[in-house]
């Protein structure tokens, strides 16, 4: 596999009448844009607005934030629209860097979290520093929630690639070719080198809850190889609108950090040799085979010399993170896993519902129930009501004087667990 | 071949062809996990995870947990589990029912099933 990814940078985004990409101003259609989620029938009404970094502007509740991408041939988001799956990870992919759609509209209650553009929180994500273009959707009053959920996580796909396919005549783009021959040919590469595993937890558990894989429910799903530039794609797609903080959104995984660190050290102090996309499940049994499955093709498919595990979730996600961690070091390979913690408020309590001795390295992405009181935006898109039902907010979070009381946990990618975050644990 | 135990109604009656469901209405997240805890340790075999999904334990107010209908030798993993499930649940305030709208509980009521439907499908 071979995959040219074209970054293009932008540093504005305007709403227009007609689509354009000029000296990094991006410029939407806004009435083309609408008419493109209304094609929907299920969506009733579509609001747009753009966000910006340092706008006094708190978007709530956030269900999903979208790199815009296409491909130059071929389907970015792979799977999910038209009656065929077409091969991905291949061939030329644009990227707009430095914007976002976000979507946004009640499903059931506690969705996502919320993204501040400005004030304390925005430094907690890093949406705050991009230029959002947010869907604010209305559904037909006859869908059901699982229903709605996929029309919110379809039109937000839909306008990513729409806003992406602006980029595909643009000729001012930053190019990066990432060439990822067969397991045997990495293999024989870098022969020296460590050989490194990177296991990619997703959830895959019900509604709000879920991942997608070509547009399939990851629930279907077993441990499964993917290639870095299948994420590129966009083969992976988040469906996991709880643990705002935690939560691993498309943006993430198009982006996703332990890829990006792992390809840089690449042929320099550790060969990359595979990715496994590892579904945390609700029984005992799934989770069993799961866990097996990864750890036997991590050591007798990849021939792991050391691995990295990426977390997603809360509560059982923990069992299945350690129990893999355990198998892997019980093979030998030198295991690292990235999670966030629960230690209370005060911090003071057991952060972890599971551990294994064998969980020597942990990186810490922050205590997700610490508190931070925000001050009141100019401006809310989405509903501010909404966050008595956000993750990590409370029916005593909005404070009379307009200022917001929230966990954390409460902050759109606040802690995220592939490390694509500005906390990190420091000694004290 | 399932024991339901559940304190959420719209569970308790969506699982009725299921299994067995022992619904404890007034159960809150840690009593129902006691029960299962109980089970458990005579030898019933978990089928979730207690702390599924990804809702915290002070937001939800709504468990399902199933357990095998027939006991047999006590599994030390499962006990282990719930052990440690409990302990984290102690800190956490757990939530007040009556201080939610109709609306929320609705919406807990039906993630909580959407979680655990999975279990008699797999």
């Amino acid at each position: 596999m071979e995959l040219e990814l074209r970054s293009i940078q932008i540093r504005d985004v305007v709403l227009g009448e007609k689509n354009s990409l000029i000296d990094g101003v991006l410029t939407v259609d806004e009435a083309g844009l609408k008419n493109l989620i209304l094609e929907d029938p299920r969506i009733t009404a579509v609001k747009v607005d753009l966000a910006k970094p340092g706008d006094s502007c708190r978007i709530l509740p956030v269900k999903d934030v979208i790199e815009p991408r296409a491909k130059l041939e071929g389907d970015i988001f792979p799977g999910v629209f038209g009656t065929e799956v077409p091969v991905c990870g291949n061939g030329i992919t644009y990227a707009l860097k430095g914007c976002a759609v976000v979507t946004t509209g009640p499903i059931v209650g506690f969705q996502e979290g919320l993204i501040d553009m400005s004030g304390p929180a925005a430094q907690y994500t890093l949406f705050s520093k991009l230029n959002n273009v947010v869907l604010h959707l209305t559904k037909r009053e006859d869908v059901d929630p699982h229903e709605h959920e996929e029309v919110v996580r379809l039109a937000g796909l839909k306008a990513a690639r729409w806003l992406g396919e602006i980029g595909l005549t643009c000729t001012d783009y930053e190019s990066a070719i990432y060439s990822w021959p067969t397991l045997a040919q990495r293999v024989a590469q870098y022969p020296e080198l460590p050989k490194v595993v990177y296991v990619c937890n997703c959830m895959a558990q019900g509604l709000l809850h879920d991942t997608y894989f070509y547009g399939r429910d990851a629930k279907q799903l077993v441990p499964t190889v993917v290639s870095p530039t299948e994420f590129f794609d966009g083969a992976v797609i988040s469906g996991n609108c709880v643990s705002p903080g935690s939560k691993t959104t498309t943006y993430h995984h198009l982006n996703n950090a332990v890829i990006n660190a792992l390809w840089a050290h690449h042929g320099k102090d550790l060969n990359f040799v595979g990715i496994i996309l590892n579904p945390l499940m609700v029984t005992l049994k799934e989770k069993q085979r799961d866990i097996m499955m990864t750890v036997r093709i991590a050591t007798e498919e990849l021939g792991a010399d050391a691995a990295i595990i990426s977390q997603e979730g809360f509560g059982n996600p923990t069992t299945d993170l350690m129990h893999v961690c355990r198998g892997l070091e019980q093979h030998g390979v030198k295991t690292v896993i990235i999670t966030n913690e629960d230690a209370g408020t005060d911090g003071m309590s057991e952060s972890l519902p599971d551990v294994v001795t064998e969980a020597n390295a942990i990186i810490s992405t922050g205590n997700s129930n610490a508190t931070i009181l925000l001050p009141k935006m100019d401006r809310v898109l989405g509903e501010l009501k909404e966050i008595e039902r956000v993750t990590g907010g409370n029916v005593d979070s909005i404070k009379s004087d307009g200022t917001l009381l929230v966990e954390i946990h409460g902050i759109m990618g606040g802690h995220n667990l592939q490390g694509n975050t500005y906390l990190s644990a420091t000694t004290i | 071949m399932f024991l339901i135990l559940t304190n959420n109604p719209m569970a308790a009656e969506k699982f009725a062809h299921c299994g067995e469901v022992r619904f404890y209405p007034e159960d809150n997240y840690r009593q129902l996990l006691i029960r299962v805890r109980d089970l458990v340790y005579v030898g019933h075999r978990l089928q979730n995870h207690p702390l599924y999904g990804s809702l915290r334990p002070h937001e939800t107010p709504y468990r399902t947990v199933v357990v095998s209908a027939e006991a047999s030798t006590p599994d030390m993993e499962e006990c282990t589990i719930l052990s440690d499930s409990l302990s984290r649940l102690d800190s956490f305030l757990l939530p007040d029912k009556n201080v939610m709208s109709e609306k929320l509980l609705h919406d807990y009521q039906l993630i909580d099933c959407s979680l655990v439907e999975r279990i008699f499908s797999a």
